[in-house]
């Protein structure tokens, strides 16, 4: 359906709705009236007196001639008259507009002619928009609990009435599955049932917020806001496994256990090396919020906008990873900020550090990391090995190579080596590097290009001069790193290849030095260095070694390795790899390593790394911030992870207690969990949503306290039957006239049949189980590997959260796969068998009962065991195919029947 | 009403947007009837609409993964003979290096007189149904990058595949079989999954991935058979749970819960079907010869069984095309079975009815260099070419393409394109055109913007189109 076809729909649906209006007008008007109007109609000229920057002009014109824009007449309307050629004025002058153009201009006309304020008043967001105010504890009259009132005063509005209360046997699926995503025995429900006492709710409540199955199912729904992963992703021919996930994926577990509270949670996640300070404390894996993301092939803007991404839309329900080209166009983050943001982590480096709790964690630790490097020694060695016999000894030899690049062009003859002995290969590289640094002054290069800009004739007299220039290094714009300057201090080099020379006297010093100390640490056990002590000889070894720009990497070499060293190389480096994820393997945390001094940092113009802007202070971001100081070098993580859990911090209590709310009713009460900016619908109860927030942050942000706070209220124990009166008013249910009937996601789905079937292993955290390995774990779900790189086809089809982004929330599909595999697959059959089993082998309805209450908590009617019965009786088995498993018995089939029923996948 | 202000936000008040529906019910994977569900709107038309009438209603995207060569294919240059063996420099100095003349021979073919080298003498014989794009060009030569920018349209960011996309945007014409199918064999292609994610689409807009080297349809398909007992058990079973739900379904209202109900019979239905589709053994043998009976040719054989049967958009994966050494034999090896496959494929479809509406595309991810490469141990030195991704060449053939012409060119050695250049952006806008698709409006809200398989740029290359 086309604008062309139904404008006049389109007319009503802008009208009608703020936010989509606004988009047509800034993606499709604003635009064409800046590009085509606005340089002889705006801020510098206005020629007969009209302006189209603004919208002041559009209901009269000063030059007279009445209204420029009738909303809703286009055809009425002069703009229109003028582009569309209709008139004696015809604009632009520069000619017509394209007819989509006109058209859009037509339809926004259609629409209303509506000038959205938001770009306009971008800086006043700060001071308007409900979002970024102080949060308001709302005025309740005592007595009465603020969930409910709240609630019911925004139904009588609308002269509706909440629903009555649920059943017990519902009521207690419910909160089984919202607090622990596992399901009661049949046993507990009874017992419920029977208690009549005023507080069995609240017991139930207490109990199940104190059982470990709490933390595990609250922690996961953190775990969709983190992006969790125990893989990279894909990456070609390298082991993408996280040796660390695990662990942090348990210290969520924990921490939502423990009660920790929500200001600390997120401080952990994002400083607990700042805060802690502790070698090996437990709390570091907490960093794998920052740490087990994506990464992008190394790209450090990519990984640290998704850092930034996972941490501000999760935890403060802003999109600021669109400032990172220009400034947000909708909200008060300007590309300053975005950048001040990244400087808190850029040049930070992600290492794994073993947690150490105990003194034997400690020998256990030591022992590990002395295999670890015997293991990297070895696949250091033999890439060593291989460069020096592939490559040739190229980096004493860099005097040669420079002279080769020069030249240029290659060897003459194609298929066989090259006359000089060197190798090709290294000559492209050398020239690659040549080329690459020609246009732009390099302080170790600009020397060489100088010289060898010279004419062999004239060289004895200019070099004369050029080397007196470098040696003296006086020269502002293009300093001579101080090694290179000695090169030239006293006697002139004769020819090109004297310079030459002496590079490769520099080079092949610093790269022998740079092989000495690696072999020293190898003789003596330790780890091998990262970096050369001085720090001048450090440059020039990023250039000359370890896969500098003169350099080749290992995994340069592999690319080029025949089948019998790649499968050697590979074979070393999985040793490496095994080993961290090993059962040998401490837990470890993978935390972030700061830069020592971290440098000035740049706005990004447009993005771009390669185009630095204005320098900018590292600090939080301004609409959030009172008395903006820059972070204080050496803690910002801790600074801003502060800034952040403050409870002046208006969206941090807000985003948290939404996303609650939403766990709990289906829907948050902004439905967008992690957009809180301009252009996401208000909240539906601003004041209970502030009612929430600010308890939270009053009873020292405790989750817990706010999870039993809302379940003891009465609006979440309504009945969540429809009404049809309620539907028609509110169809979309957003006043909370009912309770939400809620499909189970994947992991509280499986865990349930695996209930079901008696087979469900409670054991709690530690290293991820593989999925697809026999026999199938009975593990709880969020126990599984998740390999972002290739995950399950179950998860994608259950509409497990992407682990490749911040997911705000869980679609909710459904699709032939989830059938599919209920059907066909050896898990659920095997959970078939178990709960058919389970239930005894009584008659057949003793046995309907039995399975009833294993599968469903509760007894079947006399109805459903009439039907059951009479299908056991008439089901029949044809014999299974030569070799096949034995097929389902009746029995096993309506077990299955019980765990594919819609009454076990939807809770009331 | 225009599509970018339509899609992604789902407003809870009002009913849900026929696409919501769509996808929350499986669209992506053979929806559901859903009459009972969705408003007269949707109950009119049986799959999402496009916003300009359709040239193609599907695609088969045969992707080159390893970055094939153009000057060996489909761009001829002779002018690399006469440097043979000589220092030549590239335009941007990063291609430097001796000129390497293609062992290959060109010549004229068809009607059109396209120039098609020898290593794929089958299709050359189809030239005048292929628009070959001799101007592609990309953003940088990294294998990683460029193969999701071409196949997701970003180099490295979680973006939704191009298939997945285009089933967002046309849901799919079978319900009893995925929408998007990526075909591969052996083992999956560089980057995995990610070639055919949806993203921050919902899953079922995913690609359902198939490795071809299985046989049995349960490995081709995950759960698609029972492990144990037999259909009819099966049936007598799922009449059981109807009717288990139907009692729990009434007095609920909830069409949640009929949809589920639907989904079962379904997924029932689907068993025979998907694996009747897969079957190729529901083939002649002479069918399978014509295609070859290899694992290119066996691919685009069922890459045209599952198009006939309505699957949306196929992605064929033809791996190994990354030949820095031993150019000669090994481009001509990589190439024999697919020609083969290809081209009995273009004359199949050409003869069912089928490529009137059915836009093939070919490609790899960048080309390479007209200058030699070897390896690094001078093992196979210059007998290969390295990585270009500032010229290089797609085709497409079928539904709304212009066939029997080259389009934009490289400059004289090949090494960039100079003259109507084509960027990935650009062959993504065209694609989606040609599906009748508006790669402006063809937008997800996410993250507080609207997304699109473009980003900010693309244009429609309007010398392809018929």
């Amino acid at each position: 359906m086309t604008a062309r076809l139904f404008p006049l729909a389109a007319g009503l649906l802008l009208a009608t709705t703020p936010a989509r209006a606004d988009d047509f007008f800034e993606s499709k008007v604003r635009p064409v009236l800046a590009e085509h109007c606005v340089k002889c109609h705006g801020p510098d000229k206005q020629k007969a007196g009209i302006r189209l920057d603004t919208p002041d002009h559009l209901a009269a014109a000063p030059d007279g001639s009445g209204p420029l824009v009738v909303p809703g007449k286009p055809d009425d309307s002069r703009l229109l008259k003028t582009v569309r050629h209709d008139g004696e004025v015809k604009m632009p002058p520069a000619g017509k507009l394209a007819d989509p153009v006109i058209q859009a201009l037509a339809e926004w006309v259609q629409g209303g002619a509506k000038w959205p304020a938001a770009a306009a008043a971008r800086p006043d967001a700060a001071a308007t928009h409900w979002a970024f105010q102080p949060v308001h504890k709302p005025d309740v009259p005592e007595g009465k609990n603020p969930i409910d009132h709240l609630i019911r005063a925004k139904l009588e509005a609308k002269g509706l009435t909440p629903s009555p209360a649920a059943d017990k046997r519902t009521l207690l699926r419910r909160v089984y599955f919202d607090l622990t995503g596992l399901p009661p025995a049949a046993e507990e429900a009874d017992a419920f049932e029977k208690d009549d006492s005023p507080e069995a709710f609240e017991k139930v409540v207490d109990k199940l917020l104190a059982s470990p199955a709490f933390g595990e199912r609250w922690g996961r729904h953190w775990l969709d806001v983190a992006r969790y992963s125990d893989t990279r992703g894909a990456i070609f021919n390298q082991d993408g496994r996280y040796p660390s996930a695990w662990t942090y994926r348990d210290w969520v577990v924990k921490a939502f256990n423990d009660d920790l509270p929500y200001d600390q949670f997120l401080v952990r996640q994002v400083a607990a090396d700042q805060l802690t300070r502790v070698e090996g404390h437990p709390d570091l894996a907490a960093l794998g919020l920052l740490t087990l993301g994506r990464k992008f092939e190394e790209s450090e803007p990519d990984i640290i906008d998704d850092r930034l991404d996972v941490l501000f839309r999760g935890v403060q329900g802003l999109t600021v990873g669109c400032a990172r080209c220009h400034d947000h166009k909708y909200d008060p983050v300007p590309i300053k900020d975005y950048y001040s943001l990244y400087g808190v982590f850029a040049g930070a480096k992600e290492v794994e550090v073993p947690i150490v709790a105990t003194a034997a964690d400690r020998l256990k630790a030591q022992a590990f990391a002395a295999e670890h490097r015997a293991r990297v020694r070895s696949f250091e060695k033999y890439v060593e090995a291989e460069r020096k016999r592939v490559l040739g000894p190229y980096r004493q030899q860099a005097d040669r190579y420079l002279l080769a690049a020069h030249a240029g062009g290659g060897e003459p003859k194609e298929g066989t080596a090259r006359e000089d002995g060197l190798n090709q290969v290294v000559v492209n590289r050398f020239a690659e590097t040549l080329n690459g640094t020609k246009d732009n002054w390099h302080p170790v290069l600009g020397p060489w290009h100088a010289f060898a800009a010279v004419p062999a004739e004239k060289f004895a007299k200019e070099a004369k001069k050029l080397a007196k220039q470098f040696a003296d290094n006086d020269d502002e714009e293009k300093p001579v790193h101080p090694l290179v300057a000695r090169l030239f201090a006293g006697k002139p080099p004769a020819d090109l290849g004297d310079v030459a020379g002496r590079y490769g006297k520099l080079f092949g010093g610093v790269a022998k030095k740079w092989e000495r100390k690696q072999a020293e640490a190898d003789r003596t056990d330790t780890a091998r260095p990262t970096q050369l002590d001085d720090e001048a000889e450090e440059d020039v070894r990023q250039l000359v070694a370890a896969g500098g720009s003169f350099d080749f990497s290992a995994d340069d070499l592999r690319n080029h390795f025949g089948p019998e060293e790649q499968a050697k190389y590979e074979e070393l480096k999985a040793r490496i790899s095994d080993w961290a994820t090993g059962p040998d393997a401490p837990p470890l945390a993978r935390v972030v390593e700061d830069p020592e001094e971290p440098g000035p940092q740049p706005v990004f113009v447009g993005g771009n790394p390669e185009k630095p802007g204005d320098e900018v202070p590292r600090q939080f971001l301004a609409v959030l911030s009172k008395d903006r100081k820059p972070f204080t070098a050496g803690v910002a993580r801790l600074e801003l992870a502060r800034a952040i859990a403050s409870k002046d911090n208006p969206l941090t209590a807000r985003v948290w207690a939404n996303r609650v709310w939403g766990h709990l009713f289906g829907r948050g009460l902004v439905e967008t969990a992690s957009d809180f900016g301009t252009r996401a619908a208000p909240p539906t109860h601003p004041e209970l949503l502030d009612g929430l927030a600010h308890s939270l942050a009053e009873n020292g942000w405790s989750t817990k306290k706010l999870i039993r706070q809302i379940i003891l209220s009465e609006t979440y124990r309504q009945v969540s039957d429809d009404r049809a009166d309620a539907r028609a008013v509110d169809p979309g249910n957003t006043l909370v006239w009912r309770a939400a009937r809620k499909r189970l996601q994947l992991e509280p789905f499986r865990d349930a049949l695996l209930a079901a079937s008696g087979n469900l292993d409670r054991a709690v955290g530690g290293r991820p189980v593989d999925p697809d390995e026999q026999p199938l774990s009975t593990r709880r779900t969020p126990y599984l590997a998740v390999d972002r790189g290739n995950l399950p086809a179950v998860f994608r089809s259950f509409d497990f959260a992407n682990p490749d982004l911040h997911a705000p929330a869980r679609h909710e599909t459904e699709v032939p796969q989830q059938a599919l595999f209920l059907l066909n697959s050896p898990f659920v059959i095997e959970q078939a068998r178990g709960l058919a089993k389970r239930a005894g082998d009584g008659a057949d309805g003793a046995w309907v009962k039995a399975a009833y209450r294993a599968a469903l908590a509760r007894d079947p009617s006399a109805e459903e065991v009439e039907s059951a019965v009479k299908f056991l009786a008439s089901a029949t088995t044809q014999p299974p195919a030569e070799g096949a498993p034995p097929p389902l018995s009746a029995r096993e089939r309506f077990a299955q029947v019980l765990l594919m029923s819609n009454e076990f996948l939807y809770v009331d | 009403m225009p599509r970018s202000l339509h899609c992604g936000r789902r407003d809870p008040v009002a009913p849900m947007s026929r696409r919501d529906w769509l996808a929350r019910t499986g669209w992506g994977f053979g929806g559901l009837a859903l009459s009972a569900l969705l408003g007269d709107e949707a109950r009119a038309a049986s799959t999402a609409a496009p916003h300009h009438p359709a040239k193609a209603k599907r695609v088969i995207h045969i992707f080159l993964d390893g970055g094939p060569s153009h000057l060996d294919t489909f761009d001829p240059k002779p002018k690399l003979r006469d440097h043979a063996g000589k220092a030549v420099k590239s335009p941007h100095d990063d291609m430097n290096g001796n000129a390497f003349a293609s062992p290959f021979t060109f010549a004229k073919h068809g009607q059109s007189g396209l120039e098609i080298s020898d290593a794929f003498p089958e299709l050359a014989k189809r030239a005048d149904d292929l628009c070959v794009i001799r101007s592609m060009h990309t953003d940088d030569p990294s294998h990683e990058n460029q193969v999701l920018m071409m196949n997701c349209g970003h180099p490295r960011l979680a973006r939704p595949s191009v298939g997945s996309w285009v089933t967002h945007g046309l849901g799919s014409a079978n319900r009893n079989l995925p929408a998007f199918v990526a075909l591969y064999h052996g083992g999956p292609p560089l980057k995995g999954a990610e070639n055919w994610q949806a993203a921050f689409l919902p899953g079922s807009f995913q690609g359902t991935a198939v490795d071809t080297q299985h046989a049995e349809i349960d490995k081709l398909l995950p759960f698609v058979k029972s492990p144990v007992g037999a259909a009819a058990d099966q049936r007598q079973q799922l009449d059981a749970l109807a009717a288990v739900n139907r009692r729990h379904a009434a007095g609920r209202a909830d069409p949640r819960l009929e949809a589920r109900i639907e989904s079962f019979e379904l997924a029932y239905r689907m068993q025979t079907e998907a694996a009747e589709t897969f079957d190729l053994g529901k083939e002649s043998p002479k069918v399978r010869d014509w295609y070859g009976d290899t694992p290119a040719g066996r691919q685009c054989l069922q890459a045209r069984r599952l198009v006939e049967k309505g699957v949306r958009f196929v992605q064929v994966f033809n791996s190994g095309w990354d030949h820095h050494s031993d150019l000669a034999d090994g481009l001509k090896n990589q190439a024999k079975d697919l020609d083969k496959g290809v081209a009995a494929l273009l004359a199949d479809l050409r003869q069912r009815g089928l490529l009137d509406d059915t836009l093939v595309v070919c490609c790899g991810e960048f080309g390479r260099t007209p200058t030699a490469d070897g390896d690094l141990s001078g093992v196979g030195k210059g007998t290969g070419r390295g990585h270009n991704h500032r010229g290089f060449t797609a085709w497409l053939a079928g539904g709304g393409v212009k066939g029997g012409q080259a389009v934009g060119a490289t400059d004289e050695l090949g090494f960039a394109a100079v003259e109507n250049k084509v960027h990935v952006h650009d062959l993504h806008a065209t694609v989606l055109h040609l599906l009748g698709l508006d790669h402006e409006k063809l937008t997800y809200r996410y993250s507080g913007r609207d997304f699109r398989l473009t980003d900010v740029s693309g244009r429609v290359v309007r010398e392809v189109l018929a």
